[in-house]
């Protein structure tokens, strides 16, 4: 790939590690199964106030009045913020346009407009009834589609007053805050010279995290300038210096403590409600601030997910090989398009699949719409054009008269294509042909016990998936090497059920060639002391944060040669680091066991040689580049991920009720740390991603409120929708030079291709195409009545 | 009015104060500072807040506080001192069953109640247990596999 910065060392030289050790169990089970372990409403202090937000009960209205004055009589309120009091605070992600309370208009149901502290919650909403708003009402948009029509209404006025971190290439006067452009080849040519051009539209629309545990932040303000926060969030030191931007103070002067979260997939990176918490705090100084969202708020008062519309038209040979494609995705990305910049762009250039597409237009778009705004969600952008695609190269090969497998064959990337970012593929990217062959076969082999009244499909989908993330996202990790020979270890990423602290000590066992029971790896962060990490997001951790813990372990055992040099009196190229000794290379019964000289040596008569072994190891990608504005074209991703999924479902004639057999991936995961953690990564990827393929969408009524705020109308997979279901994981390890010992991310993965899969499933099984997600029971049967097929 | 009520928590007998309408789960979790039962929703969907009421499991979240006068309640803290809280957690290890974490104690608190019905249940018996329990992380497999290593 083009400017990469290739390091063999942890496959092939001194570091390479076939066998990485097993820990019995994740470091943090013990304490997460007695509950034990502490969330962040499981977190009080004494004295602490409790924060209650009255929320917009309108998705776009201007705020006349908000009369305070009975509310303020009830006894034992603290304090009571509205819009009003907001200076210059301005959230910005990457764009400028949110204020951590409404000020003029509200933008979605849901927005904050008025903020109650009190020690007693009965008090505080017993207040909150009390607070009088006038609004009047405006015309909501509520997705892109209508967002970009000539007559909409504008979400934001003026957007273009607004500071942006990048140029988001905005369209002034309209919705569109965000459009990447992709020009690859001579797309007009292509379509001139197909034999045919097959266009279609899919739609994928908003969903919800439902992360188990609601957001939640607890802040404190010491001085006017100083503040400490725990939050439960993914990205602790984006916090950090958001909430720093946002008052105009130091980084430094800010702390943010992160333990462990109760799911995090995305919706809790960037920034979320931690914002809206330090501005609230600042109110109240030296006194305990928490605001915990209940469920209801998770739902319309975070971040939400997904929501695009993608075109494609095709043009393919009669063989089936793919010229060209002109690609338009419109993201319904909410009232505020900071956290979801990044989200178009991904899209838009993953809108090839894992393809080789050598003329490309795309144009990918960010639009304000009148929902809570979109954020990162497992997949970033991926799922939503794999949906599109892989169900594309279902329609091409049924018109067309071909197999699927030949069209997608003949199509794949493998060495030496180009991408449609214009890096080249090189064989260690991993083995997409193979990964994909697998589920074929696996597909092919399952034999299904049918039942009558019941039709049954099979579906599958390739995959390849990418971290898209600032070119300067850095992870650290720091070790330390304790008088005894044991070792703490501490890097970036936070724990929220992926198992990065685990996966983490196994990396360092193997590197240190060290017993798992002699590392510690410290699990909280506090940005006062812990490594840096930007975020923990994009299946980023065991790759990034991995590669800086090998890099302290590979300073760490150079100043342990140092340490024996001195003592043995032989070169440090002379010795060799075994582990738990350090032996010379020329005499393997000359040696210094390593618990003796990681501290310095101490002789008998207390002089001591060498230095305490402490070191610090960094990574960040290397040469990666922003894409060029007019072209899409750049190295905006630092590696890739290739993968396939397949599905075996059973459709009940009469009634449209779908049920999973099978469902199962094949994955280059690189070098697999953990058979069991990273199965469980697959598996709940896909499962989670099983329920925007089936049930999940959200939903509003007229006036823009949402209609399913809750788990009895938001249906998410349960345990009764996979108990007889067989799932199946297939790891393929081809190295990837910079991970640690070869491993990619994987913890996205499971979500890319399951949509599409189910999508292709019920094609074969009914015949029917569908082109909206989710595939719910009433629309395949409304599409059966509709062709017919019903069988009453 | 606040009324106060006679109960049994986790073996131990309490003399409390609660306000009407406090749930259950407020008292464990904000009154008793006994936080290993979880809140995923505050109204019955989840699971995350199972705690066994006289032997039965129930969703502390929509009981009432004042319910639990003169009855029995165990809480994840009280369970994990028992012998079956180690078998479950063995499992659990065997099948890496857990990964945020936050509704594993409800799920425990699931299946110590279905295994005090009955060591073999059917597989309907198990889809009845956890059936309305939701986990957003594991995708529900190694739960399984969990329970089912328990009842085999
Ligand atoms: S918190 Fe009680 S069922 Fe969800
Ligand atoms: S382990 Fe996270 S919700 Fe179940």
């Amino acid at each position: 790939m083009q400017n990469r910065h290739l390091s063999l060392k942890y496959i092939e030289g001194e570091f390479k590690m076939v066998d990485i050790p097993q820990a019995e169990k994740r470091i943090d089970l013990d304490k997460k199964i007695s509950g034990e372990a502490q969330f962040i409403d499981d977190i009080s202090f004494q004295g602490m106030l409790h924060a209650l937000v009255l929320r917009s009960p309108h998705a776009h209205a201007e705020i006349v009045d908000i009369n305070l004055d009975q509310a303020l009589q009830v006894e034992g309120i603290e304090k009571i913020i509205t819009g009003q009091d907001i200076k210059d605070e301005v959230i910005n992600v990457d764009i400028g346009d949110h204020r951590p309370l409404a000020i003029d208009k509200v933008r979605f149901q849901g927005e904050p407009v008025a903020v109650v502290l009190s020690e007693d919650k009965w008090k505080a909403k017993k207040a909150l009834n009390l607070i009088e708003v006038e609004y009047n009402p405006l015309k909501a948009v509520m997705n892109a589609r209508e967002a970009i029509k000539e007559d909409r209404p504008l979400v934001h006025e003026n957007q273009d007053q607004y500071d942006r971190h990048l140029n988001t290439n905005h369209h002034p006067g309209t919705n569109i805050f965000r459009h990447y452009k992709l020009r690859k080849g001579n797309v007009d040519q292509a379509f001139e010279n197909a034999d045919k051009i097959i266009e279609n539209t899919y739609d994928y629309p908003q969903r919800s995290h439902t992360q188990m545990e609601p957001h939640g932040a607890i802040a404190k303000w010491t001085t006017d300038q100083e503040m400490v926060m725990y939050a439960s969030t993914q990205s602790p030191f984006f916090v950090r210096t958001t909430i720093a931007d946002m008052f105009n103070i130091s980084d430094t002067n800010i702390t943010v403590k992160a333990g462990y979260l109760g799911g995090g997939f995305g919706g809790k990176s960037d920034v979320s409600i931690e914002p809206l918490t330090a501005f609230i705090a600042k109110f109240v100084p030296n006194k305990y601030v928490k605001l915990k969202l209940d469920r209801e708020e998770a739902f319309n008062a975070s971040l939400i997910a997904r929501g695009a519309e993608v075109n494609l038209k095709t043009a393919v040979t009669q063989e089936g090989k793919i010229l060209g494609e002109k690609a338009s995705l419109y993201f319904s990305s909410g009232a505020y398009g900071s956290t979801s910049v990044h989200i178009v762009t991904a899209a838009g250039h993953n809108s090839s699949g894992p393809y080789e597409i050598d003329n490309m237009e795309v144009d990918s778009y960010g639009v304000y719409t009148n929902t809570p705004p979109v954020g990162a969600f497992r997949g970033y952008g991926h799922p939503e054009v794999h949906w599109a695609k892989e169900r594309q190269i279902h329609l091409i090969a049924k018109e067309l008269d071909l197999n699927e497998h030949q069209v997608r064959l003949k199509n794949m990337l493998r060495p030496g294509s180009i991408n449609a970012l214009g890096q080249e593929i090189e064989e260690e990217n991993g083995d997409l042909i193979g990964c994909y062959e697998k589920i074929k076969k696996k597909l092919d082999q399952i034999e299904i016990d049918k039942k009558p009244g019941k039709v049954y499909g099979k579906g599958i989908a390739a995959i390849m998936k990418s971290p898209v993330m600032p070119t300067n996202s850095a992870a650290s990790a720091t070790l330390r090497f304790n008088e005894e020979g044991t070792v703490d270890i501490a890097c970036s990423g936070s724990e929220m059920g992926q198992g990065t602290k685990t996966a983490m000590k196994q990396i360092a066992a193997a590197g240190l060639k060290l017993p798992l029971e002699k590392i510690k790896i410290k699990e909280d962060i506090s940005t006062d002391n812990s490594p840096y990490g930007w975020q923990t997001i994009g299946s980023t951790t065991t790759w990034k944060a991995g590669r800086a813990v090998m890099d302290a372990i590979e300073k760490a055992i150079d100043k342990l040669k140092e340490n024996a040099e001195l003592l043995l009196d032989i070169e440090k190229d002379k010795l060799e680091y075994q582990g738990e000794k350090i032996v010379s290379k020329d005499d393997e019964n000359i040696y210094v066991k390593t618990e003796d000289i990681c501290f310095g040596h101490l002789s008998e008569n207390g002089l001591v040689t060498g230095e305490p072994v402490q070191t610090y190891g960094t990574y960040m990608p290397k040469g990666l580049t922003y894409t060029d504005p007019e072209t899409g074209q750049g190295n905006a991703a630092a590696e890739w991920t290739f993968g396939a999924q397949g599905v075996v479902i059973e459709i009940d004639k009469e009634t449209g009720e779908l049920k999973l057999l099978n469902m199962m991936m094949a994955i280059d995961a690189g070098k697999v740390i953990s058979p069991k953690m990273a199965r469980g990564q697959i598996i709940g990827g896909m499962v989670q991603e099983m329920g925007g393929a089936l049930t999940e969408e959200l939903k509003y009524g007229k006036n823009g409120e949402m209609r399913n705020n809750s788990f009895t109308d938001y249906k998410i997979p349960t345990p009764l929708d996979l108990y007889d279901a067989d799932l199946d994981v297939f790891f393929f390890e081809t190295p990837e030079p910079i991970g640690p010992f070869g491993a990619r991310g994987i913890a996205e993965h499971g979500t890319v291709g399951i949509t599409p899969a189910f999508g292709n499933a019920i094609s074969d099984a009914l015949g029917i195409e569908m082109f909206e997600l989710p595939l719910s029971r009433e629309k395949i049967y409304l599409k059966m009545i509709e062709e017919g097929d019903l069988d009453v | 009015m606040a009324k106060e009520i006679k109960t049994t928590i986790n073996n131990k007998k309490y003399k409390i104060e609660v306000p009407p309408q406090m749930t259950l789960l407020e008292l464990l979790r904000e009154k008793l500072i006994m936080t290993g039962t979880k809140e995923g929703c505050g109204n019955g969907e989840c699971g995350a807040c199972t705690v066994l009421l006289n032997d039965k499991p129930v969703r502390s979240c929509i009981v009432l506080a004042h319910e639990i006068e003169g009855k029995e309640v165990i809480t994840i803290e009280g369970l994990k001192e028992t012998g079956d809280f180690k078998e479950i957690k063995e499992a659990f290890i065997a099948e890496d069953a857990v990964q945020c974490g936050f509704c594993t104690p409800g799920f425990v608190m699931a299946i110590k109640a279905l295994l005090n019905r009955t060591k073999t249940p059917t597989d309907e018996e198990i889809k009845e247990a956890l059936g309305g329990h939701l986990c957003r992380c594991t995708g529900y497999e190694s739960i399984h596999k969990a329970v089912k290593r328990l009842v085999k």
